[in-house]
């Protein structure tokens, strides 16, 4: 692999700083620095994801004809790269990277020409309706019932861990078409409008004070058939494919490498008298390791993204890439907790965090530390438990050949 | 029997909603206080082990209420300073006093210069009981003359109180000191091993009470995966899964055992008593955020929900971690030892023997 940038990429990088600079509000900025979640709250991330597709920019993943902007590997990773570094909220991707890829490959001509660009555009919120109480690891044993009736679906049923479907418009869902032996081909994906009669949703409080995820029951919801993807019954390959993009489906390590230099901002900045937190032997080695880390974990990003083409995932290795972004992700924020210490560990009035006033940017920082590190426990949990990614990683090594 | 009585007090304690603190339980304290739980905390004569199991027993209930805050760290400061009616008050639950002795990044902790025949206090440190007090019992550096205590009520010109709900349940307080006047009576007068023993004693029931708190996770966490099922069978048989649950089981039997240790310490001198406490804070420090993070991880989404009682103790974990010297803070101190140490290979029965 060549690390090394040519004129033109050189050309793109000053381009795409140029507009971060220009087209980036404080407010936005701020919105992600207090962002203490896996997503933006809309008011941010809507609001950027609106910015991003007036200049043609927001889904640098897909295919050109289908809205993408036509750029190249390193393209993508430079803008992922300038995007974090500038500050960029957060995207809300459940549609940009995860039913929208499933809609381009197995959507009808009609879905596509209606959901895509509503996607690109910010018009839609999605929200993943996948998981349920008795169907978590095990997502094949989902229960959630419909029946066909006429041109629609009946269905009864409960989903959990919804993120975000108190903000959401609509939803993707699985749900049982028919009760086969193999559990996975009774299952089918369908889109769901939030407004339909029928929804309720209740709020989950998680550990860090926050309401990001739901509980979502429905009661004789009429879905129409022309809202499934895929053919009836066929809907668990539509998962699948969608699994492997919400697990590895971009550059993990850019976020994550702002999030480590946003730790090493703090550390410097913090201290007692003249020693700063940074010159603490323990915390600059522990910082290294992180560094280290994320070098592999770039390294093996930009790697793996180059075998597959624009609009693709790549399979398996996905799940490598979730274990150790998950890992090295958790390993930032708690030593971030470390670095505020017990000031950190409280709460403030309003949340989310961004409903407060801060003085300065050392007061964000230090607010924003703890719950971030509390709600990032999630993310060995959700999209895969890192147990289940383990498990198929070993299996794939394992049932295949030995080059790894 | 103090586990039974712990355990009997503690449980029917409300944990503290999400964002907030709890309230102050001011008929449990009552409690405590008539049956004379309080004036055991607060003797500095009481046996470590049986303020440990008390403690324990507190942690596993994952109560807010300020034992060592409140009760144990400033009665036995008074206690040791001679102030028997100001001790006699605080352990029959009357004028609620908050130990302010956690350093705040960047500041300076408070300082006494001599102002005149007075002092005058300098400087900020945290009161994690602090803002449900009225007075506070402030760890201060005296010019020139070493560690001392200065009980101070909160109106006291020169001193502004902020108040917090932490994520540990408690009402914090930030209190910055600036020229606020100290005068005669206000500092206890400890000599820098009574200041010693007081912060000792403190820890050492701080490492009690969360080896309680990995307990009550261990035992959430083995009533989760017995119970929850997915593929068809309980979590528990997995081997990953099973395999984790031992290394809670170990974390929690080795966290146990130091903090009884360290309890059991505190008779010792002072090297000992020292050496043994940071050990103790820093490995069950270590243990604490092993145990925590896995409770959540084999919970699954459910331990990330307020719905379980997970993400409480591991709260209160993160909040032990921080405070009372932190898990880094007392490993240095275990390394200096190490490095001054001329043999590492006395056993505890050694360094016991000279001290009982
Ligand atoms: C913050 C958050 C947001 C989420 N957002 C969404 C969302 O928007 N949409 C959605 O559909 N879902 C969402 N989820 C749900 C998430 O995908 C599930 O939590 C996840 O699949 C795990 O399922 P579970 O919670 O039921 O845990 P369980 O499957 O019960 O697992 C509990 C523990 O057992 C382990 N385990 C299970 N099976 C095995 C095995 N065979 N071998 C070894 N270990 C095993 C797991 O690794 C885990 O540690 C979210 C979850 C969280 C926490």
């Amino acid at each position: 692999m060549d690390l090394t940038l040519s004129p033109d990429d050189i050309a793109f990088r000053d381009e795409v700083r140029a507009f971060f600079a220009d087209a980036l509000p404080e407010p936005l900025r701020r919105g992600q620095r207090l962002n203490t979640g896996f997503f933006s709250e809309p008011e941010i991330g809507v609001a950027w994801n609106r910015i991003l597709h007036a200049r043609g920019w927001i889904a640098p993943a897909w295919p050109v004809e289908h809205g993408g902007t036509g750029w190249s590997l390193t393209q993508r990773h430079i803008f992922e790269v300038e995007s974090n570094r500038a500050g960029a909220p957060y995207l809300q991707l459940q549609g940009l990277r995860m039913v929208g890829p499933v809609i381009m490959r197995y959507g009808t001509p009609a879905q596509k020409a209606y959901y895509l660009p509503r996607i690109l555009s910010g018009d839609d919120y999605w929200c993943q309706g996948f998981s349920e109480p008795d169907a978590g690891s095990d997502l094949a044993s989902l229960r959630t019932r419909a029946v066909r009736d006429g041109d629609h679906y009946v269905i009864n049923g409960s989903k959990i861990w919804t993120s975000h479907a108190h903000h959401a418009n609509r939803m993707f869902a699985l749900v049982r078409t028919a009760e086969t032996e193999k559990r996975q081909a009774g299952i089918s994906f369908l889109l769901i409008d939030m407004d339909t009669p029928g929804i309720a949703v209740r709020p989950i409080v998680t550990m860090d004070g926050a309401h990001e995820v739901n509980e979502v029951f429905f009661t004789d919801l009429r879905v129409p058939v022309a809202n499934r993807v895929g053919a009836e019954n066929q809907g668990w390959e539509c998962a699948k494919y969608l699994l492997e993009f919400e697990r590895a489906g971009g550059f993990a390590s850019g976020q994550l490498r702002m999030a480590l230099d946003r730790l090493h901002r703090l550390a410097r900045s913090t201290g007692r008298g003249n020693e700063r937190v940074l010159d603490d032997p323990h915390i600059a080695g522990r910082m290294a390791d992180i560094l280290c880390d994320l070098d592999a974990l770039e390294f093996m990003e930009l790697g793996v993204m180059s075998q597959v083409d624009v609009g693709q995932n790549p399979g398996p290795v996905a799940s490598l890439l979730k274990v150790r972004s998950s890992e090295i992700r958790q390993s930032i924020s708690e030593l971030a907790t470390d670095v505020v210490g017990l000031e950190g560990l409280r709460w403030h009035a309003a949340s989310p965090l961004l409903r407060n006033d801060f003085d300065t940017p050392l007061d964000e920082e230090l607010a924003a530390a703890a719950p971030i590190y509390l709600s990032e426990r999630a993310h060995s949990i959700f999209a895969g438990s890192t147990e289940i990614q383990l498990t198929i990683l070993a299996r794939s090594y394992l049932e295949g050949s030995e080059q790894a | 029997m103090i586990r039974d009585s712990g355990a009997k007090l503690f449980g029917r304690c409300e944990r503290p909603r999400v964002g907030t603190a709890a309230a102050f339980d001011a008929a449990l304290w009552g409690e405590l206080a008539a049956n004379g739980w309080l004036a055991f905390l607060a003797d500095p004569g009481a046996a470590g082990a049986d303020v440990a199991l008390f403690l324990l027993e507190a942690g596993r209930a994952g109560v807010s209420i300020p034992l060592i805050d409140c009760a144990l760290a400033p009665g036995r400061a008074l206690r040791l300073a001679g102030r028997a009616d100001a001790a006699e008050r605080l352990v029959r639950g009357e004028g609620r006093v908050a130990l302010a002795a956690e350093p705040v990044a960047g500041r300076n902790a408070p300082v006494a210069s001599r102002s005149g025949s007075a002092w005058a206090l300098d400087g900020e440190c945290i009161a994690p009981a602090g803002g449900w007090c009225d007075a506070f019992l402030v760890a201060v550096e005296l010019d020139g003359r070493g560690p001392d205590f200065a009980l101070i009520p909160q109106d006291r010109p020169g001193l502004t109180a902020m108040r917090y709900a932490g994520m540990d349940g408690c009402q914090h307080a930030r209190l910055r000191f600036e020229a606020a006047s100290a005068p005669s009576g206000t500092l206890l007068g400890l000599s820098a091993d009574g200041v010693g023993a007081v912060l000792a004693a403190m820890r050492a029931a701080a490492c009690a009470e969360a080896a309680g708190h990995m307990a009550a996770l261990l035992a959430a966490t083995r009533r989760h995966v017995l119970a929850r099922k997915q593929f068809g069978k309980p979590i528990a048989s997995f081997q990953a899964v099973e395999h984790r649950i031992a290394r809670m089981v170990i974390a929690v039997e080795e966290a146990r055992s130091l903090a009884l240790f360290a309890a059991i310490r505190l008779a010792a001198d002072a090297t000992e008593r020292d050496r043994a406490i940071s050990g103790a804070k820093a490995k069950i420090g270590a243990l604490s955020r092993f145990v925590a993070q896995n409770a959540v991880q084999l919970h699954g989404g459910m331990g990330v929900s307020e719905d379980m009682p997970v993400g409480h103790h591991f709260r209160r974990l993160a909040t032990f971690e921080a405070r009372h010297g932190t898990t880094r803070h007392h490993r240095d101190q275990v390394a200096a030892f190490v490095r001054g140490a001329p043999s590492l290979g006395g056993s505890l029965l050694d360094a016991g023997a000279g001290a009982a």
